[in-house]
Order: C-alpha cells, then sequence, then structure tokens
C-alpha cells in the first residue's frame, strides 16, 4: 500500500519545517537545520529543493518573496498544524518509550548517551 | 578520471565525455529532474535548483534527458541527496510518468496486437474455408504469423517482467528508505534490454521484407492476369 504523502516526516523534513517557523531561503534554511541540530542533521540541496517543492504543492509553505534566484518560504496553518502533529507523534512515542523502560537496565550506548545529555550529573538509579 | 587530469562535460546516452584539465579531486553527484526545458529554454525551476546546488559548492556540468550532472571540488561535500524517502518520492513521481506508463502501455498493446491478429486470422480463415479461395492477406498473415506471434509474446512478458522488476525494487526501497535512509539498487536487466534491442531490429526486417515481397508479388501476379 503506498504510503500517504507527508503522514508521518522524516527527520529533514521536520527540521526544514521547524526552520520555517521564521520565514528564510534556501541557504537559511541549511544553515539554520546544522544550527538547530548542532551539526547532527544535514539537508543537502538537492533534498532541499524537493522538499520546498513538494511542500510548496500540498500548501504547507508559502513563498513570501523572491529576490532574483532567491527564494523565502514561511510555514502556513497547514504546514503549523503538520508540524504539531509530529511533534505529538515524537513525544507520545518517547513517552512509550519512558513507560516500558523506566526502571530496567538499558543499554552502554544509551547510557553514554544520558550521560551526553545530563553532563557529568549524578544518573538515577535506573540508568 | 578528474585526479588524472579528465573532467566530465558531458553525459550522452551511452557514453561519458571529458576533456583535458587540471588534475584535481572532484565528487560527482546526480539529481533527477524531468521537464527541464519550459517554451524552448531552461525552465526556472531548474536555474533555481542550479542556485541552490551552487549554495553547497555544487556546479551543474550537463544533463540527459532527466539526469543532472554536478561536481564539487570541495574535500568532503555534502551529497546532493541527503533524505531517501525524498529522493526515491521524487524518482518514482518521474519513473511512474514516464516509464512505468510506457511499459505498461507496450504490453498492453502487444496482447492488443495478438488478439487482433487472432481475430483477423481466424475471420479470415472461417471466410477461406466457406468460399473455397483463400486471400492473400490471409496468405500473408499466416506465413508472418510464426515470427509476429512469438514476437508479440516477448514484447508482453518483457515488459510486464521489468514492471514486475520495478515494483519489486520501489517496494523494497520503501522500507530501506523508512528503516536506514538508504536506497538499494535497483536489478540489472541491461542484457534484456540489448536483447530486445537487436530482436526487435532483426524481426522489424524480417516483416519488412516479407510484407513488401506479398506486395510485390500481388503487383506482379495483377500485371500478368491482365496481360
Amino acid at each position: 500500500m503506498p504510503r500517504e504523502k507527508f503522514k508521518t516526516l522524516t527527520e529533514q523534513m521536520f527540521y526544514v519545517l521547524l526552520a520555517l517557523m521564521e520565514e528564510c531561503c534556501g541557504m537559511d534554511i541549511m544553515e539554520k537545520v546544522s544550527q538547530i541540530t548542532a551539526g547532527r542533521v544535514k539537508v543537502g540541496s538537492g533534498t532541499l529543493y524537493n522538499l520546498l517543492e513538494q511542500f510548496s504543492e500540498e500548501g504547507i509553505i508559502a513563498e513570501t518573496k523572491t529576490e532574483g534566484r532567491r527564494r523565502s518560504y514561511i510555514l502556513t496553518e497547514k504546514g503549523r498544524e503538520l508540524l504539531y502533529r509530529e511533534y505529538n507523534r515524537l513525544v507520545t512515542q518517547a513517552a512509550d518509550y519512558n513507560r516500558i523502560t523506566a526502571g530496567e537496565a538499558v543499554y552502554g550506548t544509551e547510557k553514554e548517551d544520558r550521560k551526553k545529555q545530563v553532563g557529568n550529573m549524578e544518573l538515577s538509579p535506573a540508568y | 578520471m578528474a585526479l588524472q587530469g579528465w573532467q566530465l562535460v558531458a553525459y550522452h546516452e551511452k557514453t561519458l565525455e571529458y576533456v583535458a584539465a587540471e588534475p584535481q579531486q572532484v565528487h560527482y553527484d546526480i539529481i533527477f529532474f524531468p521537464d527541464y526545458v519550459c517554451g524552448g529554454e531552461i525552465s526556472p525551476k531548474l536555474e533555481y535548483l542550479w542556485a541552490m546546488a551552487q549554495m553547497d559548492g555544487w556546479q551543474h556540468i550537463t544533463h540527459n534527458y532527466d539526469v543532472q550532472v554536478f561536481c564539487n571540488t570541495q574535500q568532503n561535500p555534502q551529497p546532493l541527496s541527503t533524505d531517501a524517502a525524498v529522493w526515491l518520492e521524487n524518482f518514482h513521481g518521474l519513473a511512474s510518468k514516464k516509464y512505468v506508463k510506457k511499459w505498461r502501455g507496450i504490453a498492453i498493446a502487444a496482447v492488443a496486437a495478438l488478439a487482433v491478429y487472432i481475430a483477423v486470422f481466424a475471420a479470415l480463415y472461417i471466410a477461406a474455408a466457406q468460399s473455397g479461395n483463400s486471400s492473400l492477406l490471409l496468405v500473408m498473415l499466416f506465413s508472418t504469423g510464426w515470427l509476429f506471434v512469438p514476437y508479440m509474446m516477448f514484447q508482453a512478458g518483457y515488459h510486464l517482467y521489468r514492471l514486475t522488476v520495478y515494483r519489486k525494487w520501489h517496494k523494497c526501497a520503501v522500507i530501506s528508505a523508512c528503516e536506514d535512509n538508504s536506497v538499494p539498487m535497483i536489478q540489472n536487466i541491461g542484457f534484456l534490454e540489448k536483447a530486445n534491442k537487436i530482436i526487435s531490429i532483426i524481426v522489424f526486417i524480417i516483416l519488412i521484407d516479407q510484407i513488401s515481397s506479398f506486395v510485390l508479388m500481388s503487383y506482379w501476379a495483377s500485371f500478368f492476369n491482365q496481360l
């Protein structure tokens, strides 16, 4: 069965939309995504072009101005809804994960990730 | 090739064209971009894509049909496509519009041609059996049928096979794109494509030869009848 378009967002789609909460152009989006994620997620220009085209077609973002080859976009109401829905989905997933794994031993890599997140603070007994 | 001093300048259907240049490390990447020409000129959408790619250090070199080729001389450049799901969506849209429709159309046309052939042949055969005289068309259909029927069956089968291979690949690619942001290689059926081309040329020549000899025969028959 074909996947419904934008029913769930990939990581890059999510961050591109997040970057477009404020009006910005292509180059700014790439920089913003890299900044938000501390360089963890990088969007290639081909991917970004395709995403902007598809989001525009679906009315998820709107073009605000064109200056030569520079085009600026911003999230529409539909886009905000989509982003919020995806955020809720991720939060629910994370909550489910926490509920299921709470109090249990976890893998070393996860333990290290947690350590990174909280710095050198004392970890709770669960971790 | 770039390290050996050859720079890619054009990409033809089967060959790549290089010119001598300063040896340097060059990375290449491609993007599928249909309808790049708009009213005889490069579409503004494509120009925008070039501009965006340029921001990442990618220079447009050439294109062939729907494939846009870019190069980058940076040490470790960011690939043009970083999201497999987006790439797949774009590629599938293009393939569905251009190739899948064509393959399906050819398969249906081959089956329809086969059905028409059988219907006409049967009608002429019954008419000939009733009147006792066989028409020239019936003889022509009969003598070319040994080639036409298997060829049409081959065409239908070949294009259905291509469709099946593509659909199977697409199904796997959707899963793979979601799971690990990658797209698997599609099964290579280049040998079948080549075989199809060669067979088509041979069949076309034989059919033309047979049909033209029938037309000539009928011409000479009517000529001698008049004498």
